[in-house]
């Protein structure tokens, strides 16, 4: 497993999932990803990153939960610990 | 982007495994670079999908064009457990996998139906974006159901309303079981044909979708299909019975529809094609769950949002035609936030 820690990188991670990676640029940390516009082919790919990243599949509650920056970071940091 | 693509010769293994939209209803309107998009693959793969037999049409401008049904069917049964619509199913459904009791409990939702007006699953536009194009219609929560509260947004007074809506909304399943023989025979015959691999699980495009009796005798279905067939086996047998059409919530809101059977003056859902995934399984992630498929002949989920239909019609219009597959993109969900 891979712990991501700060919230740069926590964005990064993001932005690797992004038809525009761009977008995430005018996000700030508790902005909604439905409401700023990505997409369920994006969220799909962010969810496939974390899993990645953690080494384990979702629970459906994780799975609910990304919905901001700082809710990855939050789902990852709890991770590291 | 960065993207690892499939194995090169994962998506040819997909044309094999489905039924391609036959000539008169498919829609020859998607480029190469889109359909990579779509499936993470390489454009050089897509265009050996057309070599090997995928339909599409040869664009002097664009190159060749192709079903976007089509390419959502390679990716379903390519078998890299990567793509979109893979990935889509696997997250999905893993509320499946989840403690029983979740399953119905009253839970509150936020959901926001913005449909995307860009092909290829991918960047939903902002909503109330406007830009001059098609008019999108789409259709409202079904307050009238059992089970579903509106907390806030609307007025929902029309079935369908122009743009998009916000709205947050209590789902509150219930655990029910089904007595009537006529139920059980109807459901049988749909969900073991399904799981016989008779009839086929795929995407199937809107307009076959409308002509359910066709796609059945052609071998395949989805959830719409399989749903408006149980509907008419069961008004056939003496039945109340309707198709129903609204959204998945999870991860993102899917489209994705059911029956109502009214048994003792109560209504029931019967799900066929959860059945089917949870009986089965499925080689992309999904579990086996006899409990859940067991759960999906009666039970009414506390996370599927019924939209105001008279038997499963379309939820997204653009100029008041059935807007195209990759609309969904932009519906989200999410549980809703409390202070």
């Amino acid at each position: 497993m891979t712990a991501v820690r700060s919230l740069d990188a926590v964005r990064t991670l993001i932005k690797s999932s992004l038809e525009h990676p761009a977008l995430l640029d005018r996000l700030g940390g508790d902005d909604d990803f439905a409401q700023a516009g990505i997409g369920s082919g994006e969220l799909i790919r962010i969810a496939l990153t974390l899993e990645e990243e953690l080494g384990r599949p979702l629970e459906d509650e994780e799975l609910l939960g990304l919905t901001s920056v700082r809710a990855v970071a939050a789902l990852i940091g709890a991770e590291a610990h | 982007m960065t993207v690892e693509t499939a194995e090169s010769h994962a998506l040819l293994g997909a044309l094999d495994r489905f039924k391609a939209a036959p000539v008169d209803v498919a829609r020859y309107d998607t480029d190469t670079a889109t359909a990579a998009r779509a499936l993470r693959a390489a454009p050089e793969q897509v265009a050996r999908l057309a070599v090997e037999g995928l339909p599409h049409l040869v664009d002097s401008e664009h190159g060749p064009l192709f079903d976007y049904d089509d390419l959502m069917n390679v990716g379903m049964f390519c078998g890299t457990g990567q793509t979109v619509p893979e990935l889509g199913l696997r997250f999905l459904m893993r509320f499946a996998a989840s403690p029983r009791a979740s399953w119905f409990a009253p839970r509150e939702w936020e959901v926001g139906v913005h449909p995307s007006r860009t092909a290829g699953g991918e960047g939903a536009e902002a909503p109330g974006a406007d830009d001059g194009r098609s008019a999108v219609t789409v259709r409202v929560p079904d307050l009238t159901a059992p089970g579903v509260e509106l907390l806030s947004g609307g007025p929902f007074d029309e079935p369908l309303r122009t743009s998009g809506y916000r709205a947050a909304i209590r789902l509150t399943g219930t655990e029910q079981t089904v007595r009537d023989p006529r139920i059980h025979e109807a459901w049988a015959e749909v969900v073991e044909a399904l799981a016989a691999r008779r009839v086929i699980y795929q995407t199937v495009p809107e307009p076959l979708r409308a002509d359910h009796h066709r796609a059945w005798e052609l071998g395949i279905a989805d959830c719409v299909v399989a749903s408006r067939l149980l509907a008419d086996r069961l008004r056939a047998a003496g039945l109340e019975a309707t198709a129903r059409r609204g959204y998945l919530l999870g991860l993102f809101g899917s489209d994705h529809a059911w029956c109502d059977v009214v048994e003792d003056g109560v209504h029931k859902s019967l799900d066929p094609v959860f059945a089917f995934v949870a009986t089965v399984g499925d080689e992309r992630g999904v579990a086996e769950s006899p409990e859940f498929a067991a759960a999906c002949f009666g039970s009414r989920f506390n996370r599927l949002l019924p939209c105001r239909t008279d038997s499963a019609e379309p939820l997204v219009y653009f100029d008041g035609e059935p807007a195209p597959y990759w609309a969904m993109a932009g519906v989200g969900a999410r549980p809703r936030r409390t202070a």
